[in-house]
């Protein structure tokens, strides 16, 4: 295998995760601003940031918005403003915020949500079964959003694995090998090869304690720009 | 003439989903899962969830005004709010356990143990520790929910088993708190999650929500347990033993309402 094509990838999935991050970087401004202007933001007041949110929607972004930490907001404990483009128009996220409701489930479980909470970072989460929004295998890309230097919950994007799957896996392919993306737990995003279905961990490869060592480019392992992406190339 | 045409045209997906969700209201007003008084989401909230459009809830909420199970206040502090037939939620539920008959109980016990055992052997396979630490959070939920049931609904029960036979299972069953059917609920579904599989995670949710969310209506006394076994077995990655250890988990909640069923004919 040349790593010419290797090259390839691994620039492809680092432009992807840029431009989704740069689609969101217009309602981490928007968010920001808000809390700094509103001292005592309520839920409707979430709905100045729309135009932003709906704005970032569009091309491998299938969802997008603001999710907020407990608290933040003055009416209720939790709350979000999200937006999805599955159907023709683009339409909001409605769940349950109310804890004592049988249908609530807690977001701020989700790593999608902790990650970037604890560690201050942009974030790029999954493949997951997102069963909050779309029920849909997931890639969610988040950045840390704050008030006051503090933590005030999320801006992210979602994008479905499988259009992920669409746009790489010609050059995969081309790579004449076998060879997966893979998350830092070592979670097969997309690979050309049936003995890595998409989902499953590439336990071989020990990508979590190479990742986790500081992610040193090795023969058959490289990380994918500064994304938590890597091109394994058993 | 106008509005018959335009319905005849309207988006083939939408037909019959104001009857499914005003069905989906009653079952959970009739099982006490929506108390007396309690408001519901607004409109569009509930929109969201169910994945209908607004126009559809609103149909669904006419229809529960006329069956007089919601009342909607205008203005300030005003929406939908939920009107406890007299009878009482424990007499519905039960109502609704007696209507169901053992064949469909079994058949839909059988699809669960399908899903769910399955979703319990991939979750073995593919869980990463992050996984593992969501499914124990869950199973800690189970927990802190268990004795929250309330006296009252342990009472109610028990005054309707007062002519209990020897039925082991259902003797020693009390219906659970809405705590504890969301405990379990969310446990299994976590474990579709960590499966990986999107049709599996769907199939688990409408599978919780088949007649009305019978299924965990009468949750083990031993559930945390029952939630730590599965979880230790993902954990550990035996996809056999979290397999099994899930089949048994369902089994038993099917054959408690089997015994129950039984025990109100």
């Amino acid at each position: 295998m040349g790593s010419h094509a290797g090259d390839e990838v691994v620039e492809q999935v680092a432009a992807i995760v840029e431009d989704v991050f740069d689609r969101l970087k217009p309602v981490l401004v928007a968010v920001e601003s808000l809390l700094v202007e509103v001292a005592e933001p309520r839920a409707e007041d979430l709905e100045h940031i729309r135009p932003r949110v709906v704005d970032a929607l569009g091309g491998l972004v299938i969802g997008a918005g603001y999710v907020a930490a407990p608290h933040v907001l003055t009416d209720q404990e939790y709350g979000f403003e999200w937006w999805t483009a599955t159907s023709a128009e683009p339409e909001q996220l409605f769940i349950s915020l109310e804890p004592g409701s049988a249908n609530f489930l807690d977001y701020t479980r989700q790593s999608w949500f902790t990650v970037s909470r604890d560690t201050g970072r942009r974030h790029v989460n999954g493949p997951y079964v997102d069963y909050l929004c779309t029920d849909e295998y997931t890639l969610t890309f988040t950045v840390p959003a704050q008030r006051n230097g503090a933590f005030a919950g999320v801006v992210g994007a979602d994008v479905f694995v499988r259009e992920f799957e669409h746009v790489l896996q010609p050059k995969l392919r081309s790579l004449g090998s076998r060879a997966a993306l893979v998350n830092a737990q070592g979670r097969v995003i997309v690979s050309n090869s049936a003995k890595s279905p998409t989902g499953s961990l590439m336990r071989d490869a020990d990508v979590p304690a190479w990742w986790n060592a500081g992610a040193q480019a090795r023969a058959g392992v490289r990380r994918c720009g500064d994304a938590p992406i890597v091109l394994v190339t058993p | 003439m106008g509005q018959a045409r335009s319905h005849v045209f309207a988006p083939l997906g939408d037909l019959g989903r104001a009857e499914a969700v005003t069905a989906r209201l009653t079952d959970a007003i009739s099982m006490g899962l929506l108390g007396d008084g309690e408001q519901l989401p607004s409109e569009a909230e509930l929109a969201g969830q169910f994945g209908v459009a607004t126009v559809t809830v609103r149909e669904a909420l006419v229809a529960l005004r006329q069956q007089g199970l919601v009342a909607t206040r205008r203005g300030r502090g005003g929406g939908s709010f939920v009107i406890t037939p007299d009878q009482g939620a424990p007499a519905s539920w039960q109502q609704r356990l007696r209507a169901v008959s053992l064949s469909e109980l079994r058949d839909i016990g059988d699809h669960y143990l399908a899903v769910a055992g399955a979703a319990a052997r991939l979750a073995a396979e593919r869980s990463s520790p992050e996984d593992v630490e969501r499914l124990w959070l869950a199973t800690e939920d189970l927990r802190n929910a268990t004795g929250a049931a309330t006296s009252n609904q342990r009472n109610a029960t028990e005054a309707a088993m007062s002519n209990q036979g020897n039925a082991t299972g259902a003797a020693t069953s009390d219906q659970g708190s809405p705590g504890q059917a969301r405990a379990e609920r969310q446990f299994h579904l976590e474990v579709a999650a960590a499966a990986q599989s999107p049709r599996l995670t769907h199939q688990e949710i409408q599978l919780q929500g088949e007649q009305g969310g019978l299924l965990w209506l009468l949750p083990s006394h031993n559930g945390h347990a029952e939630h730590g076994a599965i979880t230790e077995a993902i954990a550990r990655q035996d996809g056999e033993l979290a397999r099994k250890l899930t089949e048994e988990h369902i089994l038993e909640a099917v054959d408690r309402l089997v015994d129950m069923h039984l025990n109100l004919l």
